[in-house]
């Protein structure tokens, strides 16, 4: 997905008329797709049960019953005098949190480029673009972070549940 | 007047600018998106506020719609960016990567390290991170680091060991590392070991065994769904014919 993404970024930058705008806008669903599917990874291998979860329900488990879990753990930890596991649950509990931000802020983009056409994509200098002022450097670089963030979930994940 | 006409209006009269119309959701009734324009004051604070944010958020909500807010700063890219770039430009021999995000109140920056961290080297970093933060009116929320090292904690171990009670040293690092976790030598799991033995959460029988304390039971914990340690336990016994 995202290396779809970054074609059709590519494409946008070099394309005139109309087609710019859909090649552009193209881009930040590939985008929002590469974040959704990243984070169904990390919840089939977390709890087969929420593999199949809808878009909706990603930030409400993010910051519902995940972060429940990992507070729970979290006060298990602190009991056991486990400092280096609360820590990393710490960490974790951070990391839902974000991915819960970013998976809205994500989607909501994605609703704007899907079904809003009369939005259109504003261009700028230098092959730039945005969509409601999101500029798509940062819709390419959400992967970076979603791996960040996935790593220290099942990093947390591991030591609670391995 | 059109629903997304008088959230638009309720919105904007609290002072909040918005980039464009509300962006209704298209799977969900009554979810709206508002994308809003975000500006530093001088102090470096959030305008408008998250706090002015939540209660216009439950003003909504009491007029039976939910409201998703996404915030937009026009130099919000270049901080990160400018972010990374000084920490890795600092911190050439300890640092692999850096991931500065914006967090509720600030940035927030994670440090992948190309070793083991010490203290005054992290604090060295929040400082500089501060300090380059400070100068651009924006706040350093939080420092953290990415663990590379994917060592079991006494909670692993103490997991592994219920499971596997009464087990050896040799098959306990077999154990860990098919959880995939990392093992740097016996004697580093011997001394792991040696610790939780002498704050009394396993004891060490003469061959040379491990098993829990009942503290070290009542630490983990029971559970009663499918993944009760004590029916994941059973089910391992029973699958070695103990």
């Amino acid at each position: 997905m995202q290396a779809v993404g970054y074609l059709l970024q590519i494409e946008a930058q070099k394309a005139h008329g109309g087609v710019r705008d859909l090649y552009a806008r193209s881009a930040f669903n590939r985008y929002y797709y590469g974040v959704f599917l990243d984070i169904r990874r990390m919840f089939a291998g977390l709890d087969p049960g929420w593999a199949t979860l809808a878009h909706k329900a990603y930030p409400e488990v993010l910051d519902g019953k995940l972060t429940k879990k990992f507070k729970e753990a979290r006060r298990k930890a602190t009991k056991a005098g486990d400092f280096e596991l609360v820590d990393i649950i710490e960490a974790a509990i951070r990391a839902s949190a974000a991915l819960a931000k970013l998976m809205e802020r994500a989607y909501g983009i994605r609703v704007v480029a899907d079904y809003l056409p009369e939005e259109l994509v504003q261009f700028s200098g230098a092959g730039r673009f945005s969509l409601k002022s999101i500029d798509i450097t940062e819709a390419h670089n959400w992967e970076v972070d979603v791996a960040l963030w996935v790593k220290s979930i099942q990093s947390a994940w591991k030591q609670l549940h391995a | 007047m059109r629903e997304i006409d008088l959230l638009s209006t309720q919105i904007r009269e609290n002072g909040v600018v918005l980039v464009g119309d509300l962006v209704r959701d298209a799977t969900i009734e009554n979810k709206y998106y508002a994308f809003v324009q975000v500006t530093r004051r001088a102090d470096g604070a959030q305008n408008p506020t998250n706090y002015k944010l939540r209660t216009i958020s439950d003003i909504i909500e009491r007029l039976g719609a939910e409201l998703i807010f996404v915030l937009i700063e026009d130099d919000r890219q270049d901080v990160l960016v400018n972010t990374k770039a000084v920490l890795i430009r600092n911190f050439p021999e300890k640092i692999r990567n850096v991931f500065p995000t914006f967090g509720s109140r600030g940035v927030v920056v994670w440090i992948e390290p190309k070793g083991i961290l010490p203290a005054h080297d992290l604090e060295a970093m929040r400082s500089t991170a501060e300090d380059f933060l400070g100068f651009l009116k924006f706040s350093l929320e939080d420092v953290h680091v990415t663990s590379s090292e994917n060592l079991p904690t006494k909670t692993a171990c103490l997991n592994a060991v219920r499971f596997m009670a009464p087990v050896k040293l040799n098959d306990l690092r077999v154990e860990l590392v098919r959880r995939d976790f990392h093992i740097p030598s016996d004697e580093w799991l011997s001394h792991t070991l040696d610790k939780l033995r002498k704050t009394d959460y396993v004891v060490r029988s003469k061959s040379g065994a491990y098993s829990l304390t009942l503290l070290g039971l009542r630490s983990l914990g029971s559970g009663k769904n499918r993944r009760s340690p004590d029916v994941v336990r059973a089910l391992a016994m029973a699958k070695r014919g103990a």
